[in-house]
């Protein structure tokens, strides 16, 4: 079964007296553990179809399943709740809370909702994660203490600190030199392998779809292309799933 | 874990966190300060007043016309009808510690045919007035007077006042006239003996003014007699009482002092002149009009101890034919006591002006700060914080700003009042001797004045932070993306 699915999804934005269609019909299905690339050049609705999948814009028409629930329909309670259990974040400006020091922001997002982890658990799990990314001498520094790469690092970890099933990052590389986006794209699929959590992220660097197990190409609101690479299936070299 | 995040924006933003801080330490600071001055001069002219003048109560009876206590320029009220059952009743009732009444009025004063000016005069009786007010009305001559002896205790200020404007020294032994108008018998004066000289203490004023004479003397001023007061007290219609002279044994205080004694000095026209020779054989009528009404009472100041003044006064309705109405120092202390209030009103209403602006104040720039921090809160939103959760984040932060400063207020104002407390406030005018009650006032810290600030600042800190937090409830998570 799918952990994610757009059914012929349709996003029109209001601007001004007319309408921008972002997204024309787009349906696709996305495996549970997969490392998936959106990838399309600017303004083809990347970000459009990110914020779908992360439950934090609704869709004009057609249907978003995330985990086989359609979102449709959900309150604001239940969507966010939705996303609390399901879905972690990865934002191109990093996103982090400026008062809060690297392990209290890993740390954030599981005192948004109810967590089985006792106290200790807790502090053992958040320190796991800062060691996964590399930050462990960095614990109590605030978020402008960091470098950009460190602070996406951060991110990271807080977007794994509530076990979710699906990571979404929207061009998580682009406020960063192309050396440190390659650390984080690295570190995003060591972490999707480790932990089996699915990777969606954007973006319109060529390196970067490269390393992506299931790319999906964008153009112009529409599904281009969308086909499993030889890591996820091997044996089939660039296989098609659909065109 | 929001407390920790509220404490750290509220550090992070240090400018507009002293902004709203400074705001609303000055507010409660005012608040404060003005409340525990204004507390402790009601409070003071309160326990001067009962202590003093009034009493817990002041009964008196019902009027078609305002009427004051104090017997300066406002309208006397009618005797008390019945007031030996009213008194009788009253000393019955379990609470009442003492009392006393009291006769108001004004008199010219003069001497020698001279003309000296007005006098305040307070009838009292004296056993029970200085039993119920003991070492309250300080001599500085001479000695109180006493049950059924006429005289005067004039008040010093007076004196000085008579000594100043006319160089007329009024002494001790001496005697003056007094010189009352009423609607009854006319106009109608008195020669009384000066038995003392003394004030009260903390009078200013009016207060500062006040003489006191002795009952019947006062009643012959005012025209209190049997036949124009219309009750008919068994010792005034006596015509024996009237064959009464200056050497009889009197006991029992005024209640056999009479009118015998005063000299003939009538000479009221008008309206009260008797037509004697219609009358004449038959003494009765014209000794009703000059015998006076020995139990014709304006008030009647009823000491209460620590007892509830509705359980004393619950009965007096039902004492049969009585028209009475109970009065408290408020109203004895009349405008000195409502400008006090008045002053506690219109200084609450400019604190309710700073609390409106400050709110205002507060209100915009946390509207700032949440339009500065809409990534962050789509951040949280994003990551699964529920509408609570971003409700509960600003308004710990805004009541731990409020309520911090307000804190700071409050030390600020508590150091203030106690220094004040220390140095005394000096009253540099009449007015403010008026009102403070005396030369200095010592302001204590009012209690209820801290409750009330701090429920003011929650209050402000919630209503100010209702609309902002609407704001941010309003930020979509998609704010996230939009950096
Ligand atoms: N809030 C909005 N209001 C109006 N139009 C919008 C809005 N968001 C996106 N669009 C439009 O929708 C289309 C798709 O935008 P989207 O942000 O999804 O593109 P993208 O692929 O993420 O581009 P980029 O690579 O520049 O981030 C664009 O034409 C954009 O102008
Ligand atoms: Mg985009």
């Amino acid at each position: 079964m799918a952990i994610a699915e757009l059914n012929n999804v349709k996003k029109t934005y209001p601007l001004g007296k007319t309408e921008v269609h972002a997204l024309k019909g787009v349906s696709f299905a996305i495996e549970k553990g997969d490392f998936v690339s959106i990838a399309g050049p600017s303004g083809s609705g990347k970000s459009t179809i990110l914020n779908l999948l992360g439950c934090i814009d609704t869709a004009s028409s057609g249907q978003v399943l995330i985990g086989g629930v359609e979102t449709t329909g959900l309150s604001d309670k239940q969507i966010t709740t939705l996303r609390h259990e399901v879905l972690g974040f990865i934002f191109q400006s990093f996103n982090l809370i400026p008062v809060l020091n690297v392990f209290e922001n890993v740390e954030f997002p599981l005192l948004l909702g109810k967590s089985s982890l006792s106290k200790r658990e807790k502090a053992k799990w958040i320190d796991h994660l800062i060691d996964a990314v590399g930050l462990a001498n960095w614990r109590t520094h605030k978020p402008n203490e960091l470098s950009g790469g460190q602070r996406q690092r951060v991110a990271i970890a807080r977007a794994l600190a509530t076990k979710p099933g699906i990571v979404l990052a929207d061009e998580p590389t682009a406020n960063l030199d192309s050396v440190t986006s390659q650390g984080i794209i690295d570190l995003m699929k060591q972490m999707n392998r480790d932990l089996e959590t699915t990777f969606i992220f954007s973006t319109h660097d060529q390196d970067i779809v490269s390393i992506a197990d299931h790319v999906i190409r964008i153009q112009d609101g529409l599904v281009l292309r969308d086909y499993k690479t030889a890591r996820s299936t091997p044996g089939r070299e660039d296989a098609w799933v659909s065109a | 874990m929001i407390f920790k995040i509220a404490w750290r924006n509220l550090l992070e933003y240090r400018t507009k966190t002293l902004i709203i801080g400074v705001l609303v330490a000055l507010g409660v600071g005012v608040l404060v300060i003005g409340n525990s001055v204004l507390e402790s001069i009601t409070r003071g002219m309160e326990a001067s007043y009962v202590e003093n003048f009034t009493g817990d109560l002041i009964v008196r009876n019902g009027s078609d016309e305002a009427v004051e206590f104090m017997g300066g320029f406002g309208a006397v009220p009618p005797a008390i009808t019945g007031f030996t059952e009213v008194e009788a009743y009253l000393q019955k009732q379990g609470g009442v510690v003492a009392s006393t009444p009291l006769l108001t009025s004004t008199a010219s004063l003069s001497k020698d045919d001279e003309t000296l000016g007005a006098a305040i005069l307070w009838g009292v009786q004296p056993s029970s007035y200085f039993r119920m007010f003991p070492g309250k009305f300080i001599l500085t001559d001479g000695e109180l007077l006493r049950g059924g002896e006429p005289g005067i205790l004039l008040s010093q200020a007076l004196v000085d006042q008579v000594f100043e404007t006319h160089g007329v020294e009024l002494r001790v032994g001496e005697t003056v006239l007094l010189s009352g108008q009423n609607n009854t018998t006319g106009t109608k004066i008195r020669e009384v003996k000066v038995r003392g000289v003394g004030y009260y203490e903390n009078s200013a004023g009016l207060l500062d003014l006040i003489s006191l004479v002795d009952a019947n003397t006062l009643r012959a001023l005012t025209g209190l007699t049997a036949v124009g007061t219309e009750s008919t007290p068994d010792a005034a219609s006596d015509t024996a009482a009237s064959a009464a002279n200056e050497n009889a044994p009197l006991e029992d205080g005024d209640e056999l002092f009479d009118d015998a004694l005063v000299t003939e000095a009538e000479s009221a026209p008008g309206t009260a002149e008797i037509d004697f020779d219609d009358i004449l054989g038959d003494t009765s009528v014209r000794d009703g009009y000059l015998a006076l009404d020995n139990h014709a009472w304006h008030f009647l100041l009823v000491d209460l101890g620590e007892a509830a003044p509705d359980a004393v006064t619950a009965g007096l309705g039902t004492l049969n034919g009585t028209d009475l109405v109970v009065e408290d120092w408020r109203w004895g202390a009349g405008i000195v006591a409502d400008l006090a209030f008045t002053l506690r009103t219109i200084l609450n209403a400019v604190i309710l002006v700073i609390a409106i602006v400050a709110v205002t104040i507060i209100m915009n720039t946390l509207v700032i700060s949440v339009t500065e921090r809409m990534g962050e809160i789509g951040t949280i939103r994003a990551m699964g914080g529920q509408k609570g959760f971003v409700r509960r984040l600003i308004t710990t932060e805004v009541l731990t700003l409020t309520l911090l400063f307000g804190l700071v207020g409050v030390a600020f104002g508590g150091l203030t009042i106690g220094v004040l407390n220390v140095l005394g406030l000096p009253a540099g005018n009449l007015f403010l001797q008026v009102l403070f009650g005396g030369p200095v006032l010592r302001p204590v810290l009012s209690i209820s004045a801290l409750y009330v600030s701090v429920i003011a600042v929650a209050v402000i800190g919630v209503v100010a932070s209702l609309y902002p937090t609407s704001v941010a409830l309003g930020v979509s998570p998609v704010r996230a993306m939009q950096k």
